[in-house]
């Protein structure tokens, strides 16, 4: 019996401390979706409520769901009037700058306008449009959609844009900067950061990639480890009219939303860069993604020619 | 010296013994906490393993869990917080039947069953989450994006 006892207060101690492990996660919602924080080791809540805090801080900078946000305000500034921005936003606009130029446009967090005009902003989307734009109202905003008309001043740190009719959007990569940023708090090993589908870890995981065709299930799945994976599709914001689909990543060269793959998955070092990548190939096609490969980045695509790898990927049907 | 101390040890001992032995091997009040100890025990291996896959599907607002139900009786049941949110489950899936949000993404969410599978209603803070370690360690991709 006295066997009995100290087996019994032993099992207790071990499911105690087991049960007690320092490992923690956080779940909440921003940037218009879900996102979890799950995180194993030492001091794991503290930094799980830190994690959350810098994404409030983000969002509030940066969203343009939030009307008192930089974004907001420079969206309804006039021309030639100076916007002061908070670090989150000038780091987002110069690098979404960056990759502006670099993807030729494929990748443009000025398109807000024609987003607005499709009824895709968030304000403006409901599942039951009766018409499109028309080649003219298109034709009207096109020209508005620049990231050549706004400007940065480090010193002031301020944004200007030249023509009131402009307006930014960083919804194609907020999810990635967001998720880099939590990663730089967590010093811990073993993480990993998903905000609405774009995902950040530190020792390997498995993550699963939506079939496009049937979101409950999955086209298969890629190996990550310290490093980022992001995705882009037809299916995530999208309305049908006369038996088509019109989704919600737009072609700047078309002004209607873009051709050929159904999604895009990018992996690479950084989640804001993967975020922006994925936008940019669904635009842009495969010939984009190969150039790409040659910074190290690797790309699973599906499209109606099935699925398809580019660069290195440890991707598993 | 050390013999003294022996023998105070001995007698200690033979006292304790014979103190237990009256007593029997246990007293009630040890028989009683060593039922609570057991029930925690499995209790707390009950909470670190889950329930079982894809049985239950729990709803959270803003991050904290305010509801959860069995996949397993149909049902359906009014959320309200921000907005109203109507959850409905029928034949072991869960859906969004209807809300008060302007887009209503959530509304033509396609049933979720397995576990790790959610439904997201962003304006009004809504996730409808289906319990359970999913065979994944994350998805990305996710529909319904705002």
């Amino acid at each position: 019996m006295k066997k009995l006892a100290v087996a019994i207060a032993v099992i207790l101690t071990i499911v105690t401390v087991l049960s007690g492990c320092s490992a923690g996660s956080g779940e909440a919602i921003a940037f218009g979706s879900f996102y979890n924080i799950s995180v194993t080791g030492i001091s794991a809540a503290k930094v799980i409520k830190e994690a959350k805090k810098l994404i409030t801080e983000i969002e509030n900078q940066c969203s343009t769901n939030v009307e008192t946000s930089d974004v907001a305000k420079i969206n309804s500034a006039e021309a030639n009037a100076p916007i002061h921005v908070g670090i989150h936003t000038a780091s987002l606009f110069k690098l979404s700058k960056e990759l502006f130029l670099e993807t030729d446009g494929a990748f443009n967090a000025a398109i807000f306008p024609l987003v607005e005009l499709w009824n895709f902003s968030p304000a403006s989307f409901f599942p039951e449009q009766k018409s499109i734009p028309s080649e003219e109202d298109i034709g009207v905003v096109l020209p508005y959609c620049s990231m050549n008309l706004f400007s940065f001043d480090e010193n002031s740190l301020t944004i200007t844009k030249s023509h009131k009719e402009a307006k930014l959007d960083f919804g194609g990569i907020a999810k990635g900067y967001a998720a880099d940023k939590v990663s730089e708090l967590l010093k811990q090993k073993d993480f990993i950061i998903n905000i609405g589908g774009t995902i950040v870890c530190g020792k390997e995981k498995t993550i699963g990639i939506t079939n496009p065709r049937d979101v409950n299930s999955l086209i298969g799945t890629v190996k990550l480890e310290n490093a980022s994976i992001s995705t882009s599709g037809d299916y995530e914001r999208y309305y049908v009219l006369g038996g088509k689909r019109y989704h919600h990543i737009l072609d700047i060269l078309t002004g209607a939303p873009s051709v050929g793959f159904y999604s895009v998955s990018v992996i690479g070092g950084s989640a804001a860069v993967c975020d922006a990548y994925s936008t940019a190939v669904m635009v842009k096609g495969k010939d984009l993604a190969t150039r790409l490969t040659e910074k190290g980045f690797g790309f699973v695509t599906v499209g109606s020619e099935g699925i398809d790898t580019i660069g290195e990927v440890s991707f598993s049907r | 010296m050390k013999n003294e101390s022996s023998k105070k040890n001995i007698v200690f001992s033979q006292k304790n013994a014979s103190f237990y032995k009256a007593r029997g091997i246990f007293f009630k009040g040890d028989i009683i906490v060593g039922i609570i100890l057991i029930i925690a025990v499995v209790a707390s291996l009950f909470f670190m393993f889950g329930g079982e896959k894809g049985e239950i599907v729990d709803v959270y607002f803003e991050g904290e869990l305010i509801a959860s139900y069995s996949l397993r009786q149909d049902g359906e049941y009014k959320i309200e917080r921000k907005g109203t949110n109507i959850i409905i489950i029928n034949d072991g899936k869960a859906s969004m039947l209807s809300s008060t949000c302007k887009d209503r993404l959530c509304e033509h969410s396609s049933p979720i069953f397995k576990a790790g599978q959610r439904i997201v209603c962003a304006p009004n803070g809504i996730v409808v989450v289906i319990r359970g370690k999913p065979d994944v360690d994350g998805v990305t991709g996710v529909a319904n994006e705002f």
